[in-house]
């Protein structure tokens, strides 16, 4: 297979990923696209530094961090948490979205792990990789998160 | 916290996890239907080709040829006729706790200075140096993976900036670079120190427009950080150094950029600066 045609694939079978890793830190749906746009860019170019193909997906999550980080940076946003409820109330079309509207009351530092944790499944260890922190980092993010998204479900149900 | 409850939260996320907006998605078939078949790495002041030169450069320092070196051969750069950037040997080795990724670029050119013969022995020693540190580390760490790669960022015929880029993932993943510069009429190597009119103190000028530019972006933005916060944030890097890492953009502007970690938390990545002070502009006795 081509190396075009075999990223084309990969890229496609993680954009669901990228989309909510991009949100969870940039909370800006436009941005979101740059970011992910930017990093399929970088990616592609870089692709020769990736020996392993199967470490594509953390990969290439790491990229799309950075180039999150780096929007957030240039752009200087203040990020307020009612943007992405707004945001996805006016987007989101599935049914059941109850876990990422929780996601989105947390504080900032903490969406990016939980989401990379929960609905991508990587490891701590892969966790801290993406996002450079250390792995003490994300776990005590991981547990002050359990403990907030306990208490916004509860409030939910109520 | 309750197993149920972990339970409930990745039942949740499985059900969720398949969504991606419409707007999302289109715009990254958009972005793939344009990608070049054949890549090319991204090369300001961009030139004609030099292919053919590399290619046989590459073959003659690489004679095995393996389905990995030829891969790697694609990563060529295609620069300009007066100076390139090649791949001079490769190293790879994927094992169940090591993860080892290397290319060590040469710079060639048709009459080879005393100043790119000594760039080139600065780069091959970087490059050791790195894996020197990194067996060191590879003992007392369970993985480790090491990246390191090249790209030329100026190629003019006035100045030949090239990059390397090494990505380091031990407990975190760490990005370091190194930028090599030569003064293509003379073929002299240069370093930040030679950039200015003697007796202009651009040490200071630039520590002061960083420091300031620093300030600046930590009251607009909560979410910037760097060491110690906004009352002393110089303390970590006092000095900028004679052979600090810099290169031009593409506008012809200073840019002086710093490793992860070096000034400031993880989240920062590896922050740049964009010099603006006329007064840096106006003592430069040489430009791309």
């Amino acid at each position: 297979m081509e190396t075009k045609e075999w990223f084309v694939q990969q890229v496609k079978l993680y954009e669901a990923g990228m989309y909510r890793l991009a949100m969870s830190i940039l909370y800006h749906e436009e941005d979101a696209r740059d970011a992910a746009q930017e990093a399929v860019c970088i990616a592609y170019q870089k692709i020769g530094m990736l020996r392993d193909k199967e470490r594509f997906r953390p990969w290439i999550m790491r990229i799309l961090a950075n180039e999150c980080y780096r929007i957030l940076r240039e752009k200087k946003k203040v990020i307020v948490t009612e943007d992405w409820d707004e945001k996805i109330t006016g987007t989101w079309e599935m049914p059941d979205r109850q876990l990422l509207q929780a996601i989105g009351k947390l504080n900032e530092d903490m969406r990016a792990v939980v989401v990379l944790f929960y609905y991508e499944g990587f490891s701590i260890k892969e966790i801290a990789g993406i996002l450079k922190l250390s792995e003490s980092n994300v776990k005590t993010r991981m547990f002050r998160a359990r403990k907030q998204l306990k208490e916004i479900l509860m409030e939910d149900e109520e | 916290m309750s197993d149920r409850f972990e339970e409930r939260l990745r039942k949740m996320a499985e059900q969720e996890k398949n969504y991606v907006p419409e707007s999302f998605s289109s715009r990254i078939d958009q972005v793939l239907e344009e990608l070049p078949r054949t890549r090319r790495k991204s090369v300001p002041f961009f030139r004609t080709t030099g292919l053919a030169a590399a290619a046989v450069a590459f073959l003659i320092l690489l004679p095995n040829l393996n389905e990995k070196t030829a891969y790697a051969m694609s990563e060529i750069p295609i620069l300009g006729p007066f100076f390139e950037a090649v791949t001079f040997r490769s190293y790879e080795k994927h094992e169940e706790n090591q993860d080892i990724s290397i290319q060590i670029p040469e710079i060639v050119t048709e009459d080879e200075t005393e100043g790119i013969k000594e760039t080139n022995a600065r780069i091959q020693g970087y490059i050791t140096k790195l894996m020197d540190e990194f067996y060191t580390d590879l003992n007392a760490n369970s993985y480790l993976q090491m990246q390191v790669g090249y790209q030329v960022i100026t190629s003019t015929d006035q100045w030949f900036t090239l990059d390397v880029e090494a990505e380091i993932v031990m407990a975190s993943s760490t990005n370091i670079r190194k930028f090599y510069h030569i003064y293509v009429p003379t073929g002299e190597i240069m370093e930040l120190s030679d950039l200015f009119r003697e007796g202009f103190d651009y040490k200071q000028v630039i520590l002061d427009e960083i420091k300031e530019q620093m300030r600046e972006n930590m009251k607009e933005d909560p979410n910037i950080s760097y060491w110690n916060g906004e009352k002393d944030i110089v303390q970590e890097f006092d000095l900028i150094a004679e052979d600090h890492n810099f290169y031009f953009n593409e506008e012809g502007k200073l840019v002086i950029p710093f490793d992860d970690y070096e000034v400031g938390p993880g989240s920062m990545g590896s922050p740049e600066f964009i010099l603006e002070s006329p007064e840096i502009y106006q003592n430069l006795i040489v430009q791309p």
